[in-house]
């Protein structure tokens, strides 16, 4: 009697541990997994974000090919920066002398709300050295 | 009894196993995901060093081209250096100097110009193999005698030496000839249309001197152990020399030695940039 009631409530405690802790591991598992894939989302991200620095930069770099940094004309560096930006993002240049002096900037202005990714380039117009900033944001 | 035991400890055992797995498999999601962020920062370093060397590559080479009046031209067959021998270098290295300083402040790298400003050693390096110089073109713009010595390997098949004067005339004409296969042609040509032509099979290694008369100063070509030295003490004359080579696959390279250091992001480079 007694060894049949020693079984009996070992047994029922057993199960409800054994229950406990596969609950216990799912529920782990599951924050485990959730956070692996955010964790991976976030990398798409970091990829999506290189590529819009790297199109910002490619940008500038062709404007400089192009001569056309050296422009004083408002409206060519807009235009041209146009034609060569990617459909999906959109693009603010200014050119500033060596003390930071404005000598020449795009019309848009980059949002506030959303991801904006910012590079320079130094450049010389013609004798004189300047910086070309540039942000790039997605459309 | 005993096997109640025994069970009890298969029990615990496995549970200990499955929460060591899931705690190395978080451990490797941790591992991951501090690798992922690592390239994402050194793929950003990466962008910006790559644009650093190109707007460098692309501005010294313009200044170099827009400062100094050479011309520097390649084809399957031959590089040709094209300069007026009294063009100095100077505002070349004021304005590169320029260039130089906004890159130190722009990206906050330490960047220093190495350069001879009487001495500039144009190398000629196969782009496979930049390393190993195989042919070089200097130019010595000092005070006093112009001197231009090409210095090859015997990779030179024929050099052609074109020489522009202001000098109503000129004759071309070799003083010493050691011949051999290399064929060495001398043209002298002037404003009122005359020219003179002089080519000989000469031997780059060994004495041959060449030299025009008729200038109102001295020109003349001395070849000898592998390199062809150019004097002249006037400076009024546009030389045009044209190595002929296999050059499809050869860099010309600019003769100023630019040390990027940039220890916050351990980037270290010193090279020389490229103007063909």
């Amino acid at each position: 009697m007694n060894r049949q009631s020693l079984t009996l409530s070992s047994g029922n405690k057993g199960a409800i541990f054994s229950i406990d802790v596969a609950i216990a591991f799912f529920i782990v598992a599951i924050v485990l997994f959730t956070s692996a894939y955010y964790a991976g989302r976030q990398n798409q991200d970091y990829l999506a974000n290189l590529q819009m620095y790297k199109a910002g930069y490619d940008v500038v770099t062709v404007l400089d090919y192009k001569n056309i940094l050296n422009t004083t004309d408002n409206i060519t560096l807009q235009s041209s920066m146009y034609n060569l930006t990617a459909v999906n993002y959109l693009m603010k240049i200014r050119i500033d002398d060596t003390n930071g002096a404005l000598i020449i900037m795009t019309n848009d202005t980059a949002p506030t709300e959303s991801l904006v990714l910012s590079g320079e380039r130094p450049i010389m117009r013609d004798t004189t050295q300047a910086i070309a900033r540039f942000w790039i944001w997605p459309r | 009894m005993a096997k109640m035991r025994k069970k009890a400890i298969l029990f615990t055992l496995g549970m200990v196993f499955l929460a060591l797995s899931l705690l190395s498999l978080s451990f490797l999601i941790y591992r991951n995901s501090l690798s992922s962020r690592e390239i994402d920062y050194n793929a950003i370093a990466s962008i910006r060093m790559q644009n650093l060397f190109s707007a460098a590559d692309y501005h010294f080479t313009s200044l170099f081209y827009n400062n100094t009046g050479f011309k520097v031209t390649k084809n399957e067959t031959g590089i040709t250096f094209r300069h007026n021998l009294d063009d100095n270098f100077n505002a070349f290295f004021i304005n590169a100097n320029k260039y130089n300083n906004i890159v130190n402040k722009v990206y906050g790298v330490t960047s220093t110009m190495l350069f001879n400003s009487t001495e500039m050693f144009f190398n000629i390096t196969k782009s496979l193999k930049a390393t190993s110089s195989q042919i070089a073109y200097n130019v010595y713009s000092g005070t006093g005698n112009k001197t231009i010595v090409i210095y090859d390997e015997p990779s030179v098949s024929s050099y052609t030496i074109r020489v522009n004067s202001t000098d109503s005339n000129g004759t071309a004409g070799w003083g010493t000839v050691s011949p051999g296969n290399t064929n060495f042609v001398i043209i002298v040509e002037g404003q009122s249309g005359w020219r003179s032509t002089s080519q000989q099979q000469i031997s780059t290694s060994s004495f041959s001197f060449a030299g025009v008369s008729g200038f109102a100063n001295s020109f003349n070509i001395t070849i000898n152990g592998g390199n062809v030295t150019i004097r002249t003490d006037t400076g009024n004359l546009i030389l045009e020399a044209t190595l002929n080579f296999s050059a499809a696959s050869n860099e010309v390279l600019l003769p100023v030695k630019i040390d990027y250091n940039m220890s916050s992001s351990n980037v270290f480079r010193s090279y020389y940039p490229r103007i063909l």
